[in-house]
């Protein structure tokens, strides 16, 4: 019976209870729609990493020996070890895409994954690497995807002006290869980076050099380690920790030794599941406030309106505890459904769409949104918070004797508020003075109203600074720091006078980009090194830097540019000296910081051709940029590839189509936020005063002017929500956009048009918030409110 | 007291709901009442003496049958004319006061300032009902009494034609009731208001002008006081 009587009054006052489902559900799937992305692709991640047997340690040098090999592997920390060459080639076809070579005696550290893919490619023909093999090659299978390029098809490759022709074996993936982008590219495109697997037989040029050493460590070693910085409380990690027992194997010959969190492609791919990770606990959090405040509100206003019932029920003998247990199953009920939707449609909705989308950028095997026990853990608690308020509410109620509880409680005891003091007091109308009291006779309403309206504010910010974010972006990557209408990418191997002429006929800049060691001082210990990008430009006007608000700027010469975030992880400023080495190179450098610059994506240093050849690093340009049209110089001796700059920037924005996506969702939430807040606010308000409003109207009072009443409120939470929001919108959207990674320092600027563009929106959205109240202000039973009965 | 009636009820149905469940609250009623007169109307629970009351301060409108008040026809108001219509001609009081809580005793009574433009002066009907001490106090600070006092300082703050009650003494114990009681023929008798009210205590029909009994939604007499008595010959 008290089934039947809960789901009558549910359909009799379906807001309310809608409300409170819509926030345990919003509570619940945002947190699960993110997470259970975050937990399926850490999973994949760890998966592909075992499968491949990732390295611990990846050593550069200008040449190891197999001697170096061997006295890594007769160390008792190291449980295998293995040499490599890297090589920067192209493809013949394909727009001559970047091509990276690997090439190895075996390959037990980072084995090739074989990926099983549709069967487009052929894939199940793949065969096992064999290092052997003369004329085989094991190619990316993105690369192959993007290109329909098949198991057992030929493929054109060139290194340094050889060209040569091998067979595709097999399709692989590889966890450097988690995250990838061309040199030339700004943005992730498949279609222009390639990576292939051959052994040293299969390649056309011999006598190459090791030039890397990949090592893993036995588990007893890494935690042997771990203990060891747990107890010196380093902030080190456990590979790099073993830094000198490997430099005395080798005899210092290397250049440096980083472990997988300076490997960009898995860096990057940690980074962004990181960032998601805060994403997930931000908008669980924000909306778990604005749950907990509304539901927490509602559940006990409602079984407070339930006061005569209640008390009938008491007074006729029905149980307390039952009583108690009829009112906490409407909270229970209405909680537990819409937190159980949250948690089963996040993952198939949010969690998988975030999965595809990343999976347009990152390559990792076998993702899907996956949950674990937090999920259970939130739903607990949604559901007990609400259970909670009307339990409290409930045992309150309980407690008046039932005589009492027959008849309607009495008012809430007013009391002289601050405000009245002030002289405006006397000159403020009758519905600002009434409402004003109201607030502070309930407090909680007001928060919730206000605090509700903040989170909305904030989320209406973020959707617009995202959407202006892609514009500045562009402009920024395109217009300021890249002055210039296309690009070559160079091959190496020819001189430097070869590439000066060439930037001669082409009234070009000849830019050179590499990866750099930089720290405070020489051969600093491992946690004071960092490993970021040294950009050499000349100083031309077509590669540009710019400054902290993304304005151009010129270099200083004699001394060298430092992004913004790093300048600041490495406690440096302008006029201090900072140490580097490129990452192939043994040689330490020391320049002097003249500016400090930023880039949305890059973070590393800037010098000047000159001032690099006046320390005497070598000066390799990797790239040239040019306002010429250079597109007919792709078989030119020297290029290997030719970009239009207009085309790059096409890429570019689609690449970025999930700032648009956050754009809508954003508008989305917080249009729900505000709605659901507002909404609860305003009809928690009508119920508190629903019999005063019935005494005004008896009185004459238009409904047109009790509405005004009621909306003058939920208003005045709208503007002080508005207030309080604003604020936090540009900080905190920074934060996020910035926490993707070490590199990224975008530079969001939200003109003040937005913020009262955002102002006015949620503004619109409170008054037709409040419009909802019209008809319930017309129905008013004044005769009900005659008798004084609830 | 004059001759002017001030409301007529001309055979007035008030039917709810349909077909089967159809129930007629009241049942073809007639009476008038002039200006200045203290009326009660008189009937036991389900008599359709609210239903009666509720039609004539606008908030219910009658199934057939004329409604005239002021020489308005109040049954055929739409809601807009009727909300002006309690705004300027009625003044209510309420068993259960019905104060704002959050406003004081003066503000409650000056809120009638929002609601017709030549409200009287606050203070001053604070004054008549005795309680001008308390204007400052919120109904909680007051008692039932006061509370219900201050309600018939509002009614009577609009400058209304007709002061209508239902059970104003109702919530009150008798002493307190005598008091509000007292005030209420005072307004009629000194002040020419109108004042009906509605209860099922029969005592409270001695002090009246004129009493209407009403049984079954119809009317069973209706009967006029040549001499009423003071509320203090009452016996209560």
């Amino acid at each position: 019976m008290l089934i039947r009587k809960m789901l009558r009054e549910m359909l009799k006052n379906p807001g309310q209870f809608i409300s409170i489902l819509i926030l345990s559900f919003l509570a619940t799937l945002i947190y699960s729609g993110f997470e259970s992305n975050v937990i399926g692709s850490s999973k994949a991640v760890e998966d592909f990493h075992k499968a491949t047997n990732v390295a611990n340690a990846w050593v550069y040098s200008e040449a190891f020996t197999k001697e170096n090999l061997k006295n890594v592997k007769d160390l008792d920390i190291v449980d295998e070890a293995q040499l490599r060459t890297e090589l920067r080639g192209t493809t013949v076809d394909y727009d001559g895409a970047q091509l990276d070579i690997y090439l190895m005696d075996e390959s037990s550290i980072l084995k090739p994954y074989m990926y099983e893919g549709e069967e487009d490619l052929k894939e199940s023909n793949s065969v096992k690497f064999d290092a052997k093999d003369k004329d085989g090659v094991w190619l990316s299978w993105s690369f192959a995807n993007a290109w329909n390029i098949k198991v057992g098809d030929d493929i054109e490759l060139e290194f340094n002006g050889t060209k040569f022709t091998r067979n595709v074996r097999g399709l692989i993936m590889e966890p450097e290869y988690e995250y990838t982008i061309a040199e030339k590219d700004s943005d992730t495109n498949f279609k222009n980076i390639a990576y292939v697997y051959m052994g040293y037989d299969a390649f056309p040029v011999k006598e190459l050099p090791y030039t890397t050493m990949l090592v893993t460590f036995t588990d007893k070693a890494l935690n042997k380690a771990e203990d060891k910085l747990k107890e010196k409380n380093s902030k080190l990690s456990s590979v790099m920790y073993y830094e000198n027992e490997i430099s005395d194997a080798i005899d210092e010959n290397y250049a440096v030794m980083i472990d997988k969190e300076s490997v960009q492609g898995m860096k990057r791919v940690a980074s962004e599941l990181e960032q998601h990770d805060s994403f997930s606990y931000t908008f669980a959090m924000i909306f778990l406030i604005v749950a907990v405040l509304v539901i927490s509100t509602s559940m006990s206003r409602l079984v407070e309106r339930q006061r005569t019932q209640i008390g009938t029920m008491n007074a006729i003998g029905m149980k307390r505890f039952k009583i108690t247990l009829h009112y906490i199953g409407y909270s229970f009920f209405v909680s537990f459904v819409g937190a159980v939707l949250g948690i089963i449609i996040g993952p198939i909705f949010i969690g998988n769409a975030m999965v595809n989308m990343l999976m347009s950028w990152y390559m990792i095997p076998n993702v899907e949104a996956k949950c674990n026990a937090s999920f259970y853990l939130l739903t607990a608690f949604v559901v007990i918070v609400c259970v909670l308020a009307s339990f409290l509410s409930c045992r309150k109620l309980l407690k008046v004797p039932p005589a009492a509880a027959l008849r309607p409680a009495a008012p809430k005891k007013a009391k002289r508020i601050f405000a009245e003091k002030l002289p405006l007091w006397n000159k403020l109308d009758f519905s600002s003075q009434y409402n004003l009291r109201d607030v502070f006779r309930a407090p909680m309403r007001a928060v919730m109203g206000i605090v509700g309206t903040a989170i909305g504010t904030v989320l209406i910010l973020y959707a617009f600074g995202c959407y202006f974010l892609v514009d500045d972006i562009v402009v920024w990557t395109f217009d300021k720091l890249q002055n210039y209408d296309y690009q070559i990418a160079l091959s190496a191997g020819e001189s430097e006078d070869f590439y000066d002429d060439l930037a001669d006929e082409l009234d070009g800049e000849l830019v050179m980009i590499d990866q750099v060691e930089l720290s405070k001082k020489k051969h600093a210990a491992a946690t004071d090194r960092f490993k970021q990008t040294i950009t050499v430009i000349e100083g031309k006007g077509l590669k540009n830097i710019t400054d902290e608000k993304a304005n151009v700027i010129d270099m200083k010469e004699g001394k060298i540019a430092i992004t913004s975030r790093l300048a600041k992880q490495m406690g440096v400023e302008v006029g201090d000296k900072i140490a580097w080495h490129i990452y192939s190179k043994n040689t330490w450098y020391e320049s002097e910081i003249g500016l400090i610059n930023r880039t949305p994506d890059t973070a590393g240093i800037t010098i000047l051709r000159k001032d690099l050849k006046k320390l005497g690093c070598s000066y390799t340009p990797t790239n040239l940029v040019t306002k010429k049209n250079i597109m007919s110089y792709k078989d030119k001796e020297g290029v290997s590839g030719v970009y239009d700059m207009a085309e790059l920037k096409k890429a570019f924005i689609e690449g970025y189509e999930i700032i648009m996506v956050l754009f809508y969702v954003m508008m989305i939430f917080s249009i729900v936020t505000v709605i659901v807040v507002l909404y609860n606010s305003g009809n928690l308000s009508f119920h508190e005063r629903f019999k005063e409003f019935a005494t005004l109207k008896v009185m004459g009072l238009s409904s047109s002017k009790i509405r005004k009443i009621l909306n003058q409120e939920n208003i005045w939470f709208a503007i002080i929500g508005i207030l309080v929001g604003m604020p936090f919108g540009k900080p905190s959207l920074v934060a996020m956009m910035n926490s993707n990674g070490d590199n990224f320092d975008y530079y969001i600027h939200i003109p003040l048009y937005l913020y009262a563009l955002s102002a006015l929106f949620v503004l619109v959205v409170a008054i037709m918030v409040s419009l909802m109240f019209a008809r319930k202000i017309k129905r008013i039973d004044m005769v009900g409110s005659l008798k004084g009965l609830e | 007291m004059t001759e002017k009636k001030v409301v007529e009820f001309k055979d007035v149905v008030k039917e709810y709901g349909e077909g089967d469940g159809k129930q007629i609250a009241v049942n073809h009623v007639d009476f008038s009442i002039n200006e200045g007169e203290f009326v009660v109307i008189l009937g036991q629970s389900g008599a359709g003496k609210s239903t009666v009351l509720n039609m004539l301060g606008g908030m219910d409108s009658p199934t057939s049958g004329e409604i005239i008040v002021d020489d308005a026809e109040v049954s055929k108001m739409n809601d807009k004319q009727l909300s002006d219509y309690r705004a300027k001609k009625i003044g209510f009081i309420f068993q259960f006061y019905n104060l704002i809580p959050s406003l004081t005793a003066y503000e409650n009574v000056a809120l009638t300032k929002s609601i017709v433009k030549d409200a009287l002066d606050p203070i001053e009907m604070l004054e008549r009902v005795g309680l001008k001490d308390h204007a400052k106090k919120f109904p909680s600070q007051m008692s039932g009494g006061e509370q219900q006092r201050v309600s018939i300082a509002r009614a009577l703050a609009k400058n209304p034609k007709i002061i209508l009650g239902d059970e104003p003494t109702g919530a009150l114990d008798s002493e307190t009731g005598v008091i509000v009681l007292k005030l209420l023929i005072e307004m009629s008798h000194k002040y020419s208001n109108t004042v009906i009210v509605v209860t099922h205590n029969a005592d409270i029909a001695k002090c009246a002008d004129k009493v209407i009994r009403m049984k079954n939604g119809r009317i069973r007499e209706i009967k006029i006081n040549e001499a009423p008595l003071s509320v203090e010959e009452v016996e209560w």
